[in-house]
């Protein structure tokens, strides 16, 4: 099929020909066997690059449904924020108006010799004693704090040999390799910087992302790497997408999703294939 | 009483004469045919709870449904914008995207649909002078998963490419920015190896299947 053929057909599913092109698309389509191969060709092509369209689209609007279905949630916790004040401040006020008992504490420390040798003497404790917690919510009190130092010990951002950036004489590099040079360098905020003015698509690309997710866990924005993280894997289009669940959980750690974080290392604790394996065994055994 | 019940009737009368919305709006379609895809975004996220509310009365279903429903009716929306087949619209967005979803949700819930609710939108789903304006493609499931099968054989960049250029109908130019190519000639050239590429790839299958 030649050049000129490709761009008829090209232009009749645009709507961009005209009627001395649109009568020869018919009178081509109507006689010649190969044009009308290549004419349901292109419209298969069309097809397929509609669906794929469609499927990103729909992942699109996934990840913002979430992100709006997160909003009511951190609305009613700051609502919980305001109330908790002013419910102190109720019991404040209660307090304070209800009458104080008078308490004599050196009367109350001091025996009462008793009257009558015969009579027993009832011996109250002078100060009741504070008592003593002896079980100081050991489990999840020790997991919120281990949980820091956990990530701090096992967080290290991403690297491999391919991503170290290659040098290319005299040229302005692209924002896209300035982010990836930053990264590689450890300057993680410039990164971030560098990734916010790149182009809408690399901005989408799930490999950058992934970066960019790192990036974040290293300046202390755990939360907002989960969501990205999670993406990544339901997109399944990175190439880094093995290591995705690795970085989830320790984002997961760190934002206090302890829970989700545990039942995800002891996933790829469990996984033959996750090259994570045998440092989620050994993660595992440090949360115990 | 008298008074009450005139007063009834006029407001009663006042609301069958108000006119639909008719006008086209022409700032979403315009927003949405300049391939912005905020313009997406916004329009799934202003309506998607009203939605959710409005499915609510009339089907029986969970919000994941809804959900499917809403973002079915959005990517029809943008899909048929983008693709010609809407340049204007009858009615406004909103009635649209609820038709659409209403639509969904009848077809994947025929045996549980409610009906205790009536508005202005289900009086135009009922006129069903609205559905000719959604084309559905009729390709075959088998037929549907070579083609995907042969987007996914596909490099990431032509993907993203092939995307931008024939489903979010963006010009060369826009493409070349977004990937940081060189020049114009040079993502024109890229499009055209991808788009052959891809060809090949279908024939090959639709060859293997036959």
């Amino acid at each position: 099929m030649e050049e000129k053929d490709l761009e008829l057909i090209e232009g009749h599913f645009r709507n961009n020909l005209n009627g001395q092109e649109q009568a020869n698309f018919q009178r081509r389509l109507a006689t010649d066997g190969g044009f009308r191969e290549a004419v349901q060709l292109h419209s298969d092509a069309v097809e397929a690059i509609r669906m794929e369209g469609e499927a990103m689209l729909r992942a699109r609007l996934t990840a913002k449904g979430r992100e709006l279905d997160a909003q009511p949630n951190r609305r009613k916790n700051l609502w919980w924020l305001w109330a908790l004040p002013a419910m102190l401040l109720c019991a404040g006020a209660i307090w304070w108006a209800m009458p104080t008992p008078t308490v004599e504490p050196h009367i109350q420390q001091t025996p009462v010799p008793p009257t009558s040798p015969t009579l027993p003497v009832e011996t109250t404790p002078s100060v009741i004693p504070p008592v003593k917690n002896e079980q100081p919510q050991a489990p999840p009190q020790r997991e919120a704090r281990a949980a820091p130092k956990i990530f701090a010990s096992w967080f290290h951002p991403y690297k491999d040999d391919t991503l170290e950036p290659s040098v290319r004489g005299d040229a302005e590099p692209s924002p896209s390799e300035v982010f990836q040079q930053r990264y590689w360098v450890g300057d993680y905020r410039a990164a971030l910087d560098a990734f916010e003015i790149m182009g809408a698509t690399a901005q989408n690309n799930d490999n950058l992302l992934f970066l960019k997710a790192n990036c974040l866990l290293a300046t202390g924005n755990a939360g907002e790497a989960v969501s990205l993280l999670e993406n990544i894997i339901r997109n399944d289009r990175s190439r880094f997408v093995v290591q995705a669940p690795w970085y989830l959980a320790l984002a997961r750690l760190e934002s206090g999703q302890e829970q989700q974080s545990r039942a995800l290392f002891q996933s790829i604790a469990a996984d033959p294939n996750s090259p994570r394996q045998a440092d989620a065994l050994r993660l595992l055994d440090s949360l115990k | 009483m008298k008074a009450e019940i005139k007063i009834f009737c006029t407001l009663t009368r006042k609301n069958k004469l108000k006119p639909p919305h008719l006008t086209p709006k022409k700032d979403i379609i315009g927003a949405l045919h300049a391939g912005k895809l905020d313009a997406v975004d916004e329009l799934y996220a202003h309506h998607r709870e009203a939605f959710f509310k409005w499915a609510g009365k009339r089907f029986d279903a969970n919000r994941q449904d809804f959900e499917d429903a809403w973002q079915e009716a959005v990517i029809a929306l943008y899909t048929q914008v983008m693709s010609g087949k809407i340049t204007a619209l009858r009615y406004d967005a909103r009635t649209w995207l609820f038709s659409v979803g209403h639509k969904r949700l009848m077809n994947n819930n025929r045996k549980i649909k409610r009906i205790l609710w009536k508005d202005r939108i289900d009086e135009t789903i009922q006129k069903g002078i609205f559905w000719p304006e959604v084309q559905e493609t009729q390709a075959s499931t088998e037929k549907k998963e070579s083609l995907q099968s042969a987007m996914k054989t596909m490099s990431s960049q032509c993907r993203d490419m092939l995307v931008q250029r024939y489903y979010q109908e963006k010009s060369i130019e826009e493409i070349q920015e977004d990937f940081e190519l060189s020049n114009a000639n040079s993502t024109s050239a890229t499009l055209s190896r991808c788009l052959k590429r891809l060809k090949e790839l279908i024939k090959t299958a639709s060859i293997a299947k036959a």
